[in-house]
């Protein structure tokens, strides 16, 4: 027992360790982070988050979930935002190789198995981006955490089953109240955090609803007390996101859950799912491994906790193939279901493998299998966190250097991916960035700022320009890639004064204007 | 509380004390709501009677300016006579006591209902007569019995979606009672045949409206529109229908459900009706989820607070629609001043949903009226307030003889002022004629004219 948890935290710390070294090694965080960045230093200097943003798309109301940004300012309090903004994702990430231990342990799985779980968990493809400061590093954690402390709740029939004695009975009958008014709060608990990091808790959900359905398919019984639980988190999460979204949903409609992003980038945040691609994120040994523990609890229909872990996987399905869910999470959820599903697979494995010839190769499958476990999820890992989608720190300095030396109410242009970079550094309106919600006009926005970069007119671009009142326009080697240029073909020495030219990236600034008759 | 044991909601004290004093509670709770409304709008000087239908009914009937003061009393006393004979017929439809809480309770938080009793709706005034008609069919005086059908008559002229409804309803509620089935069967005969009397001859409405433009969407969740229901009661009130299956007598219902829901979902604007059902259901809902023995009690207390702040925050946020919604007194003003100034052959284009109170108060023609589901106009409406080009725009004014354009200060935060109509006001040809308040009517010079003038 000492050994496994020697083992277990062995896992956590050395998951921990690789995630700290690629986060401090690469100097800045992903594009999206900054928003998060931004806000938190919002709150820890104001004690609200910035729901009316003076900066983002020159002024706009934007509404989020802001417990993950009220958790890093409380931290933010007493030590630096970037230690804080490194170090508090990858911890609640590496917290993950505990819980899905722990998950499997609950789902009766070998010590040895659910040892893997935490390595595969931990080194799961999907989450291993380093450098990026977002909510999802505290959801995720959250949501498996509701997980683990629902499975405690069914734990109280199991339990019942076994006692024989009446007076045993009464006594466990005491002590499971007791405990199982522990796990309800600590499920309601998890949820409720949970509801307040992202919308996307409908996941869970979801699966409990595929989970009934599995389990009245198949003609168990359900326990009133699972239904209830599922009740109150219905009525909860609804509520949560009408407090919060209430204006959202009744501007935008359906297209709420969309979060209004133009059409013409909805198939960058919500690509057609590359097979080859989702296999690698989430490890291709844990996959099919789940695959085949899932075909064979549903045709034998005795595993009901399988059945929970089945409705969750299916839910994260549906919603990644509905476009409903960003890829990535999808692939994320996913892939901790079958790093916990794998244990099953590991555990029912060897004991068919001992009746057969092969029993003396035990310890060499064993160690094939943690080769190729190594082979097919970490190095994968270790490849997506150094290919992060990040800006160089030498546009991080443009961008900062366009807070000292630009105008306080200049307007700037940078790419869409760029804007949260200008409004947390730059500290200057962007003409657009990735949050589109409750803008009207993200789409034109968006065609608008795809022409500036690509027109060869300097007329267009200037029309345009002085449209959202631009004063300066940065060209990065990162806009020199998305749009395959050079150079802006309309820029003229007249026009357009170049101020600013280190390291590849230029920033002009704007001097002439189309007169008016 | 331990597992096993019996967990139910009887022991709780504030609802127990609620059920056996609920008469005078429900009383308190709709004067308070109602009175609240009208106080509310009396201190931000909006003009008493709020919504569209009502100044599209009070041009028909051509009721002049100056009796609007006294008429806001009409709504709330329909409203509060409507409770009182559907507190009434609940009792005559033996409801328990805790069903009959729960549905008054819900329904006077439902904004469908508090919408139809604060301001002129014919769903409102259609409800009351068929409510009044019921109320005296099974009166003890056998010589108001003859009322009844007179007042179902006058009940089903509104539309044929409203007809097709109440028959229905009166169908449940009236063969309930076997002792009246003969009269019953008589007088729903009857309604049948001046029904389809009219139908054939006289061609008469599907369904009245819409007098505003919202999505379905809106029209039935209260938390994303004006009207209709929570969500929270909505939900509660898919519990009840799961709940109420089992009990035969409540099959017919279902029927109803059904015809107003695609009632509803076919015009989209006609909520009245269904949101009663809904209530209903919700009711019988929040029944079972007070007798259910509950196995976690913690789920049970959390669920219950969530329901009930659930159903809170929808109330809060219709309650703050009612209370805001147009038209303003500056707008009074501003059609006052239309009245008195502009052209009676004028043609003035605003936004749809402003020209019921425009046409009522400046006694002008707006260009285009929800109701009138001509997707032409609309189309040239939103032609002329988006079209950055005089070219198109001025075209457009012209052949539809559009010569005022009326802005509110909602339409000129939403339109942007670097380009589209709020851009052209600077050419020539338009000129600004009134402002008060952020509220402007600009005047546009057709060519002709203008040649005219040089």
């Amino acid at each position: 027992m000492e050994k496994t948890k020697q083992f277990l935290w062995g896992i956590f710390f050395c998951v921990l360790a690789v995630r700290l070294i690629l986060a401090f090694t690469l100097p800045t965080f992903t594009y999206e982070s900054y928003f998060h960045l931004r806000q938190t230093e919002h709150i820890t200097a104001t004690g609200l988050p910035l729901y009316h943003d003076p900066l983002s798309y020159g002024g706009r109301e934007l509404i989020f979930l802001p417990l993950f940004h009220y958790l890093a300012a409380f931290f933010d309090l007493f030590l630096p935002l970037e230690f804080v903004a490194k170090v508090l994702p990858n911890l609640l990430l590496a917290g993950l190789v505990l819980l899905t231990y722990f998950i499997a342990r609950e789902l009766g799985y070998s010590t040895h198995g659910s040892l893997f779980t935490a390595g595969i968990a931990g080194f799961l493809p999907a989450i291993f981006s380093t450098n990026a400061f977002t909510p999802y590093s505290l959801f995720l954690p959250l949501i498996f955490f509701a997980i683990y402390a629902f499975l405690k709740l069914q734990q109280k029939g199991i339990d019942e089953e076994k006692s024989e004695e009446q007076k045993q009975k009464q006594i466990n009958i005491k002590k499971n109240s007791r405990m199982q008014k522990k796990y309800v709060y600590l499920y309601l608990i998890a949820f409720l955090l949970a509801t307040l990091t992202s919308p996307a808790t409908i996941l869970l959900l979801l699966g409990f609803g595929i989970y009934f359905l599995i389990s009245l398919a198949e003609n168990k019984k359900l326990p009133r007390d699972e239904w209830e639980i599922f009740i109150a988190s219905t009525f909860f999460y609804l509520w949560i996101q009408l407090v919060f979204f209430n204006e959202v949903i009744k501007k935008e409609g359906v297209s709420f859950i969309w979060q209004n992003i133009p059409t013409a980038i909805l198939p960058q945040y919500f690509p057609p799912v590359s097979v080859s691609h989702g296999i690698i994120l989430v490890s291709i040994i844990p996959l099919v491994a789940g695959i085949f523990v899932v075909s064979r609890s549903l045709a034998s229909a005795k595993d009901a906790k399988t059945f929970l872990l089945t409705g969750l996987a299916a839910a994260a399905i549906i919603f990644t193939f509905l476009r409903l869910l960003p890829i990535k999470l999808g692939l994320s959820f996913l892939g901790i279901l079958l790093a916990i599903l794998f244990a099953n697979f590991y555990d029912g494995i060897f004991p068919f493998l001992r009746k057969t010839k092969l029993s003396f190769t035990l310890q060499r499958i064993t160690t094939i299998l943690f080769l190729g476990l190594l082979l097919t999820t970490v190095y994968p890992a270790l490849s997506t966190a150094l290919k992060q989608s990040i800006p160089f720190s030498e546009e991080v300095k443009a961008f900062d250097w366009l807070s000292t030396h630009s105008e306080k109410d200049a307007t700037i242009l940078a790419l869409g991916e760029e804007g949260h970079l200008l409004t947390a550094l730059g500290k200057r309106k962007n003409v657009m960035d990735d949050q589109f919600s409750l803008r009207d006009d993200a789409e034109e926005r968006f065609t608008e700022v795809n022409t500036l970069y690509l027109t060869l007119f300097q007329t267009q671009a200037l029309q345009l320009l002085e449209k959202y009142q631009v004063k300066y326009v940065v060209f990065t080697p990162h806009a020199r890639q998305h749009y395959q240029l050079k150079r802006l073909r309309y820029l003229s020495p007249e026009c357009f004064h170049l101020v600013y030219n280190h390291d590849d990236i230029k920033i002009y600034e704007r001097k002439c204007a189309l007169e008016k008759k | 509380m331990r597992i096993g044991e019996e967990i139910t909601m009887e022991n709780h004290r504030l609802l127990h004390a609620l059920f056996k004093n609920q008469k005078k509670f429900l009383f308190l709770m709709f004067f308070l709501i109602f009175g609240g409304i009208f106080l509310l709008r009396a201190f931000q000087h909006k003009v008493i009677l709020a919504g569209n239908q009502a100044y599209y009914l009070l041009s028909i009937l051509q009721i002049p300016e100056t009796y609007l003061r006294g008429m806001w009393i009409i709504p709330p006393l329909l409203g509060f006579f409507c409770f009182l004979l559907i507190r009434h017929l609940a009792l005559q439809l033996d409801f328990s006591q805790k069903s009959l809480f729960f549905f008054l309770f819900f329904l006077l938080l439902t904004p469908a209902f508090t919408f139809s009793f604060t301001t002129i709706t014919l769903q409102g005034i259609s409800l009351f007569l068929f409510l009044l008609g019921i109320f005296l069919f099974f009166h003890k005086n056998k010589w108001m019995h003859y009322f009844s059908p007179l007042l179902f008559l006058a009940a089903i002229t509104v539309d044929i979606f409203t007809s097709v409804f109440l028959i229905l309803l009166l169908f449940f509620i009236l063969l309930g009672k076997k002792e009246k089935r003969g009269k019953a069967l008589f007088i729903l005969g009857m309604l049948c045949l001046v029904l389809a009397i009219s139908f054939f001859f006289f061609h008469p409405i599907f369904l009245r409206g819409p007098f505003q433009e919202e999505s379905l969407m809106k029209t039935i969740f209260a938390d994303l529109g004006s009207g209709g229901a929570g969500i929270f009661l909505i939900l509660l009130a898919g519990v009840g229908l799961g709940a109420c299956w089992k009990q035969k007598k409540l099959r017919l219902s279902y029927l109803l459900l059904t015809v107003s829901f695609f009632g509803t979902l076919l015009v989209e604007r006609n909520f009245l009706f269904l949101a009663l059902l809904i209530v209903f259901f919700a009711g019988e809902g929040a029944v079972y989820f007070y007798e259910r023995k509950w196995e976690i009690p913690e789920a049970r207390k959390f669920t219950l607070f969530v329901v009930t702040l659930g159903i809170l925050l929808t109330f809060l946020i219709s309650f703050q629609q009612q209370t805001f919604a147009n038209p303003s007194q500056e707008e009074v003003t501003v059609f006052s001043w239309m009245k008195e100034n502009i052209p009676v052959s004028a043609k003035i284009l605003s936004l749809p949903k402003n020209s019921y109170a425009l046409q009522y108060f400046a006694q002008r023609l707006p260009y285009l009226f929800p109701h009138e589901k001509n997707n032409e106009k609309e189309k040239i409406s939103e032609d002329i307030f988006s079209s950055t080009y005089i070219s198109t725009t001025f075209p457009l004014l012209e052949s539809q003889n559009i010569t005022f354009i009326y802005f509110t200060p909602e339409m000129k935060n939403n339109l942007p002022a670097e380009q589209g109509i709020l851009f052209l006001l600077r050419n020539e040809r338009f000129k600004l004629r009134f402002s008060h308040q952020g509220h402007e009517v600009w005047e546009f010079t057709p060519e002709t004219q203008q040649i005219n003038t040089k």
